[in-house]
């Protein structure tokens, strides 16, 4: 169909969120990639997540009116479906293969070395909110304010978190004896 | 015992590795653009978009630079302002780099920078597919190349010199070809055939504002794009157009604010010499173009927008000029220049300073040059 200037009808509001949107990728999609991958065990979950986030994004377009709340709605929708898939993975292993819960996976053990692989299995061993807020404010290098705005709890929740969790992490380091 | 300090180290450390050769996937983006339509008509389903992509991605390449103007049909809004569009200290300014191209005799030749100060070639671009990057333009602070790729549809963004990623900003039925860049890096222009086969009917002009995303297509332009070529004013208000529907093609300058911008058009007096005029390039320095005087001869000559009066820079005795562009200094602009004289395809670039004359006579390895803009 066609306007009356010949232009396909809606071709250019498409066009103006097609720029905005290829924007948008260009500012976070790696950046939210990588963040997926720390939590989620391949690098395919942590594309198809990130992907989902983006799809989400587009249709929920009409109710984001700043760049600040796409940015934020774009990392809840990554650490939620990241979540999301942690769920589905451990509820398959405990349901299915009746197996303790592995939480390196072959491709993780290929790029760690032993002690990065023991630090990232003890992070995706803490409660998921620890885990989450530790991902976020020394991974991503979130501030406080940012990561409650991306958990969607308040900043002393953040800051109780983060100071729980790296002591959490720091008593498994002595009890194993970690060498640094 | 391990110190906070410590723990968050190997924290940052170890999700550092896990994550540092992530890149993502390289059809991401366009699997989102070509949702964009289809949204509000039917659920999204993935996993059978890339196969249309694909398709999609496999295009004409058209080789001649662009341009047109004439009537503004409107401006669009993005709904939000997504940041910045031009980064600084990017790793190519054009006061010191230049696009060129090596075996211009083949059919897709490949895109390189090159070094103002000793000609050297630093880096050559992916070529991304069989057709590679039509008409790049380097941005002003070398962060980018812009380009255009693909037909039907076609896309038009750019290549982050510093990340390695391409990115799409626009994407129309047609072909989309000849970006050029403001001087100050705001502003991008390029042309826009919708009806392939039909150039000298179906041009437009979109003129999209890099910093908020908005657009204004100038429609019905007077030529198609085989020969044809423009420069943004270095504030990106005016557009500085060579068509071809005139058999005489002269330099118009049109605004890229008015909705009557090609019956407004100023027209440049052809001087002296033949009314023949090709590429102009527009830096904050002046307006210049290439004006052909007979069958030998080419004169590089610059343009006052304001009272439209022109002055030759230098005569080429040559057969005919290939590429040239400026290269902006503080004070004045250097000129890379390729002729013809030598056979394809080791035609040389040489540097020439309207102060001292040429220098670095020769550029090895380089056989062309593609447009490119000024800070």
């Amino acid at each position: 169909m066609l306007t009356d200037q010949g232009q396909p009808a809606g071709l250019t509001a498409n066009m103006s969120m097609a720029w905005a949107v290829s924007e948008l990728h260009a500012r976070h999609y790696v950046s939210l990639v990588r963040l997926a991958r720390t939590l989620v065990d391949s690098t395919d979950s942590a594309e198809e997540v990130v992907q989902d986030a983006f799809e989400r994004l587009i249709r929920r377009w009409d109710r984001l009116h700043d760049v600040q709340a796409m940015d934020s709605y774009l990392r809840r929708c990554v650490v939620n479906g990241c979540r999301d898939r942690i769920r589905r993975r451990v509820v398959r292993r405990t349901t299915t293969l009746e197996t303790p819960l592995i939480t390196l996976s072959a491709e993780d053990r290929a790029l760690l070395s032993d002690q990065q692989q023991r630090v990232l299995d003890a992070v995706r061993r803490l409660p998921p909110r620890q885990r989450d807020v530790l991902l976020l404010r020394y991974f991503a290098q979130l501030s406080e304010a940012e990561v409650a705005d991306a958990l969607d709890v308040s900043k002393g929740t953040v800051k109780s978190n983060a100071h729980k969790g790296i002591a959490a992490l720091r008593a498994l380091a002595a009890k194993e004896a970690w060498q640094w | 015992m391990v110190t906070d300090e410590q723990m968050i180290a190997a924290l940052r450390d170890t999700t550092q590795t896990l994550t540092a050769d992530i890149v993502g996937r390289d059809d991401s983006l366009s699997d989102l653009l070509h949702q964009l339509p289809a949204r509000q008509r039917q659920p999204r389903n993935r996993r059978t978009l890339p196969a249309i992509l694909a398709g999609a991605a496999v295009a004409a390449s058209v080789t001649a630079v662009a341009l047109v103007g004439a009537h503004l049909v409107g401006t669009v809004r993005t709904p939000a302002e997504p940041g910045t569009a031009i980064t600084s200290g990017g790793p190519y300014p054009t006061s010191a780099y230049f696009l060129g191209q090596h075996a211009r005799d083949h059919a897709t030749p490949d895109t390189v920078v090159v070094r103002v100060s000793d000609g050297k070639t630093v880096t050559t671009l992916p070529r991304f597919g069989n057709n590679g990057l039509d008409s790049p333009v380097l941005s002003p602070d070398g962060t980018r190349i812009y380009a255009a790729w693909g037909a039907n549809p076609a896309h038009l963004g750019y290549y982050d010199l510093t990340s390695g990623r391409r990115v799409t900003l626009d994407t129309r039925p047609g072909i989309l070809i000849g970006p050029s860049v403001s001087a100050d890096g705001n502003t991008l222009a390029y042309e826009w055939s919708a009806t392939l086969g039909d150039p000298e009917h179906s041009t437009s002009v979109v003129i999209l504002d890099l910093r908020n995303g908005a657009t204004q297509v100038l429609r019905d332009a007077p030529a198609g794009p085989q020969v044809l070529s423009m420069a943004l004013s270095p504030d990106g208000t005016r557009l500085a157009v060579v068509p071809t529907k005139t058999t005489s093609r002269p330099l118009l300058l049109v605004s890229t604010a008015t909705s009557d911008a090609f019956r407004a058009a100023t027209t440049i007096s052809s001087g002296s010499c033949s009314t023949q005029t090709a590429e102009p390039r527009w830096t904050r320095h002046g307006l210049y173009a290439l004006r052909f005087c007979g069958n030998n001869r080419v004169n590089l000559i610059a343009v006052d927008p304001r009272g439209g009066t022109t002055a030759r820079i230098q005569q080429l005795r040559t057969g005919g000029i290939t590429a040239f562009t400026p290269i902006p200094g503080n004070d004045g602009d250097l000129f890379a220049i390729a002729d013809q004289t030598q056979t394809p395809p080791t035609t040389p670039v040489g540097i020439y300073d309207p102060g001292s004359g040429w220098s670095h006579r020769t550029v090895a390895g380089i056989d062309g040059l593609q447009e490119v803009t000024s800070e």
